[in-house]
């Protein structure tokens, strides 16, 4: 309840901030809204993919940040998991699609899945091992992963027929999954991480390492394998939300894989309470932002980058009203006793 | 491209190793001033994203490059005022302040850039701050002296003065130096808006002396790398200011690697220095500084307890 | 003169000083005691500034005054050494004073070293803090305050945590401060403190002064009546040894690194017999910290073997070694004992959650969990509501939470570090009685301790540490604060 009423504040502030913005630059805000809203409506294929990619890499970040492994390299995650997932669908899977075409979905969905999880194991364990701060190695990470992208798609993986465009040849047809199969996906994964840290064992000791290291040494938890645990999972979504692009919306590699999705996911999950469920409610207002951000861009020629902004924006926000919050809670007490 | 002459390849590596490692050092000086009086400022890429953004602008604006570094390290002042209020005054998680700084920051530029900078090839004012201009500076800019002296200055009052000892001591145990008449949030505030304000002149650096244009991906990750070197280098500005320069020199060499065509993808050439910061992260930690008087500040991402 | 007319300060419901009068003047030392949560830290904070009364009035030297900081204080020379010492570990000596004080460097030094000089101190001045052992640091403390011209000194505890020698320093130099025409507030919980050095004694409880006299007039039993009421602290003198031959816990030749600036262990072997106390005496720092995590498991030794019940434990974790028996109450309760942002049943069952008792195939049984924790709230009868959150414990009630977990499943041997400290009497008391119930089942308790008499009243065998060696031994029956203090002073 707290966690909601922050997050609605934090919302609207972010939200009368950016139509301040919006009108010194001379755009009539509700009209902008509007353009937003319609475009949203008129793609609303693309703003529902989205939401499910950003709910995946949000319910992701909840489970690390759930643990205090603040893993804010989701954006590389998610792109190695596009690697991976490309590379099974151009070039590990046979050109019949020998025995059915979704074991080989599945196969790339899977290797997507594995190639973030792994790409997030490494900071985990150095952590773990030589206490290495998470947020400086994911992130670098993160420059490391979009850089090999951008090889693969310029370089080595580059549409031979593709008129010199970036991009990797696309995926051929029937490997793609629809949107309810993601949806599906993206449902189980909240469902799972929400039972998983609210239900069992590991997630309590989550809870526990998240307070202090020393305490979770001291009642015996074993902290290399619960940051793993944390971490593969973590990594693990954020690759399957690339392998869900490849394989779902963009259907090839491309530039547009890696457009930010890993850093306003962290936004969500703040505004989410660290819930992997709370995620699935915030993540489409986010989505719609971010599709209806275009609109901005062709009627208005304000820049998509006003999306980041915003993004950032709100998260000071949050920590402010969550302060309000904490102090009239604190008000609100001392009146009782 | 190898028509340098009377220069030979390291040299010119050194050179340009130099010049990028003049706004690295001032950036990360101001981490180091701030994390030693326990304030961690992860807002630092963005702050640098703003301050290049608007010490180009203003230049181009008002024809006067050492203009635009004021404005620069007054932009970067007002960011980090914003920071010193939720992580110093409000006692918000400095992590996620610092992300959000950060997301915003980066954000404002690239959303605000492309709307104010109309590009011009090598406008007038770039030459105030280029180094040819200057024939006593040995070839270097004059910001590269002006990060030397504040590097300096910084070792200087950090080490021996009593404001150098209120700062360590607000970074190691805050209740104590508040019990000993330190204004322990005063000086952590100011900590943070001298390093908001370092960071943002090192924007305009990057922007006016080193790029001399101005891109909407310009830190370029390097505020993360600054904040990963300066754990790595036991928040000592002396120290943090040669790593600068060794990351800078990586830097310098790829990008020489680059421009000779070496036979790797510019997009492998450039992970070098995010790789090289990796491995000498987790190398520090592995094989960290003998303990001396200059060790983690305590309190480092610990606000002030009432 | 510094008066205090009818402070009264609340906190919520607690009146933690109710209509307070007290007045000193230079030359007196004056006593206040009474139990943890009589009010006495509270009005020492009051006096020094750190809060703010919310009714009453301060006269200082004639003119009222009302503090907004500690500095403001200081300014009209009334200064403060709390238990825990407000210095900065990583400055020298030196800078720690010239923070607090500033102006001039070398005038500082002058200064500083004319009042060393003067009362005898043999305080170093340019090493960092985390170096020097407690009395030196406490000097500084009073040395800061003296160069700070304070006339008024409130010493909050002073000697609780300094073995007898330095404690009779740390009176000498009271009556030398009071011979100075300083007036000296000493706050403290040890009658011999009152008896042997002060003029003057009040006696505190429940917020209000229930006592007023000067020394002569009373007595220990006077005091110890007024101050505590009926409680009595139990001691393991009239228990019959309980020892076992057999050996639970043998350490042999353990050796590791310290941390910053404290002793490591530099060939340490001890045994533990069943059915016994084993006491650790010495001043924190000089390897005791170690110790424990070895033997619990949180630190690995660099050489050396640990065997407990014949098993050997030496790379064991802590959770292997817990399941074999092995209990830990550690020094630092707020950082390793409990998280805090957890509900006190996440914390009661933070050594069982994985049993699958308490959860079937790794599922958190939330109401199993909470019978588990209430039935663990019973043993030491206490009955927090089993979601508050643990941070809003107070210190004897997280050490209670600590020990009913802890003794939950009667360990073969309890590794107690300083499980008494910062307690109130009446937390001691208990803290106490459970250590000597758990011997009398039958377990052992290793029992580090700082506090002499608390060691000696409890152990059946004491060993003696210092620089992280084991100096000596003190056989049951001949053990006393003397021979005890020789052994420390010795080494």
């Amino acid at each position: 309840m707290k966690h909601l009423v922050a997050a609605v504040f934090a919302l609207l502030a972010a939200l009368l901030l950016g139509f301040v913005v919006l009108w010194i630059l001379h755009v009539p805000p509700l009209d902008a809204c509007k353009g937003m809203l319609a475009l949203c409506w008129a793609r609303k294929m693309d703003t529902a993919a989205k939401a499910l990619v950003l709910c995946l890499l949000g319910t992701g970040i909840s489970v690390a940040f759930r643990a205090g492994f603040w893993n804010v390299g989701a954006e590389g995650q998610l792109c190695v998991g596009a690697i991976a997932a490309a590379g099974i669908g151009l070039y590990v899977a046979p050109a019949s699609l020998w025995p059915a075409p979704w074991l080989w979905t599945a196969l790339a969905l899977v290797a997507g899945t594995l190639a973030g999880a792994f790409w997030c194991l490494g900071p985990a364990l150095v952590r773990a091992k030589w206490q290495v701060s998470e947020v400086v190695t994911t992130l670098m990470l993160v420059y490391v992963a979009k850089r090999l992208l951008e090889y693969l798609y310029l370089g080595p993986w580059r549409d031979p027929q593709g008129y010199g465009f970036p991009g990797s040849a696309p995926l051929s047809a029937s490997l793609h999954v629809s949107l309810v199969w993601i949806a599906i996906l993206t449902g189980v994964g909240a469902i799972i991480c929400a039972l998983l840290v609210k239900k069992t064992v590991i997630g309590f000791e989550m809870s526990v390492l998240s307070e202090s290291r020393d305490v979770a040494r001291y009642g015996g938890i074993h902290v290399g394998r619960c940051l793993a645990i944390v971490g593969m999972i973590s990594g693990g979504l954020a690759g399957l939300a690339g392998a869900v692009q490849v394989t779902g919306t963009a259907g090839r590699l491309i530039s547009g894989i890696s457009v930010g999705d890993g850093f306003t996911a962290i936004i969500i999950a703040c505004l989410a309470g660290r819930h992997p469920l709370g995620v699935l409610i915030v993540a489409p207002f986010w989505a719609m932002l971010k599709v209806g951000a275009e609109d901005l861009e062709v009627s208005y020629q304000i820049p998509q980058a006003f999306s980041t902004a915003l993004e950032g924006i709100c998260l000071l926000c949050w920590l402010t009203s969550v302060w309000i919050g904490r102090r009239w809670f604190r008000r609100f007490r001392g009146n009782l006793t | 491209m190898m028509d340098w002459p009377a220069m030979n390849m390291a040299t010119a590596i050194w050179m340009a190793a130099v010049a990028y490692a003049s706004p690295m050092m001032l950036a990360a000086l101001g981490e180091v001033i701030s994390e030693r009086a326990g304030v961690m400022n992860l807002g630092l890429e963005g702050m640098i994203a703003v301050g290049a953004l608007v010490g180009y602008g203003v230049s181009a604006d008002h024809g006067s490059a050492w203009l635009g570094l004021a404005a620069g390290g007054g932009v970067g002042l007002l960011l980090g005022a914003v920071h010193a209020a939720l992580a110093v005054w409000i006692g918000a998680d400095q992590i996620v302040a610092g992300l959000g700084m950060s997301l915003a920051a980066t954000g404002a530029a690239a959303f605000l850039g492309p709307m104010w900078i109309t590009w011009r090839s090598q406008p007038a004012f770039i030459s105030e701050l280029s180094a040819s201009r200057y024939k006593a500076l040995l070839g270097f800019p004059p910001t590269t002296y002006l990060a030397l002296a504040l590097g300096l200055i910084a070792v200087s009052v950090l080490s021996g003065r009593r404001l150098g000892i209120a700062i360590r001591a607000s970074g190691d145990s805050p209740e104590a130096a508040e019990a000993l008449g330190v204004r322990v949030r005063a000086v952590r505030s100011s900590c943070v808006l001298v390093g908001g304000m370092l960071a943002g002149l090192s924007g305009a650096i990057l922007s006016l002396a080193y790029a001399q244009t101005w891109t909407s991906t310009m830190p370029n990750g390097m505020g993360w790398i600054i904040i990963a070197l300066v754990p790595l280098s036991g928040w000592r500005p002396g120290r943090v200011m040669l790593f600068c320069l060794l990351l800078a020199a990586v830097n310098a060499l790829q990008i020489r690697f680059q421009i000779i065509g070496v036979k790797l993808s510019a997009s492998i050439l450039d992970m070098m220095p995010y790789v090289a910061t990796l491995i000498a992260v987790i190398a520090g930690r592995i094989w960290p500084w003998r303990k001396g008087r200059w060790n983690e500040p305590s309190a480092l991402g610990r606000p002030l307890e009432q | 003169m510094l008066e205090a007319c009818a402070i009264t300060k609340c906190f919520g419901a607690t009146r933690a000083n109710d209509a307070v009068d007290l007045e000193i003047s230079p030359g007196e030392i004056l006593a206040i005691v009474g139990e943890n949560g009589a009010g006495k830290s509270t009005l020492v904070k009051i006096l020094c500034g750190l809060l703010k009364p919310d009714s009453g009035t301060l006269v200082v030297d004639g003119r009222p005054e009302a503090f907004h900081s500690v500095s403001q204080a200081v300014s009209v020379g009334i200064a403060a050494v709390h238990q825990h010492f407000a210095l900065v570990p990583s400055l020298t000596g030196l800078e720690n004073i010239w923070l607090a004080v500033g102006g001039n460097r070398r005038d500082l030094v002058q200064r500083a070293q004319k009042i060393i000089n003067r009362l005898g101190l043999q305080v170093p001045l340019d090493q960092p803090i985390h170096q020097l052992p407690v009395p030196f640091q406490q000097q500084l403390e009073i040395l800061r305050a003296l160069v700070q011209n304070c006339k008024y000194l409130l010493l909050d505890e002073p000697t609780a945590a300094l073995g007898s020698q330095d404690a009779d320093a740390v009176r000498r130099l009271a009556g030398s401060l009071a011979l100075s025409d300083h007036a000296v507030v000493l706050i403290t919980h040890k009658l011999s403190d009152v008896l042997e050095c002060a003029h003057r004694v009040v006696v505190m409880r429940q917020g209000r002064i229930v006592g007023n006299w000067p020394i002569h007039e009373t007595n220990a039993a006077a005091i110890s009546d007024a101050m505590i009421g009926e409680i009595s602290i139990p001691s393991n003198h009239n228990c019959l040894p309980n020892c076992g031959r057999d050996v639970v816990l043998d350490v042999q030749n353990v050796s590791c690194s310290g941390s910053a600036g404290t002793a490591g262990l530099t060939d340490v072997s001890l045994q533990v017999h069943s059915g016994e106390i084993l006491g650790v005496a010495g001043v924190s720092g000089n390897g005791q910290e170690p110790l424990a995590e070895v033997v619990t498991g949180l630190k690995s030794p660099e050489s050396g073997k640990i065997l407990f019940l014949d098993h050997d434990v030496t790379y064991h974790s802590p959770a292997r070694r817990h399941r074999l028996g092995l209990a830990h109450v550690p020094a630092d309760r707020r950082r390793y004992g409990a998280a805090g942002a957890l509900p006190v049943y996440g914390n009661l069952c933070l050594r069982r959650y994985r049993e699958s008792a308490l959860s079937p195939k790794g599922w958190i049984r939330s109401r199993i969990w909470k019978q588990f924790a209430t039935d663990l709230m019973k043993t030491v009868s206490a009955d927090w509501p089993l979601d508050f959150q643990t941070r809003h414990l107070s210190g004897g009630n997280l050490q209670k939470l600590i020990l009913a977990r802890e003794l939950d499943a009667s360990p073969r041997l309890l590794v107690a570090v300083y499980p008494t400290r910062g307690l109130d009497v009446r937390a001691v008391s208990q803290t106490r009685r459970i250590l000597l119930q758990s011997r009398r089942a039958g377990g052992s308790v290793l029992l580090i301790s700082e506090d002499l008499r608390e060691l000696l009243d409890l152990s059946d065998r004491i060993i003696a540490m210092s620089g992280g060696r084991i100096i000596g031994s003190v056989e049951p029956g001949q053990a006393s604060a003397a021979r005890l203090g020789q052994l420390l002073g010795g080494g």
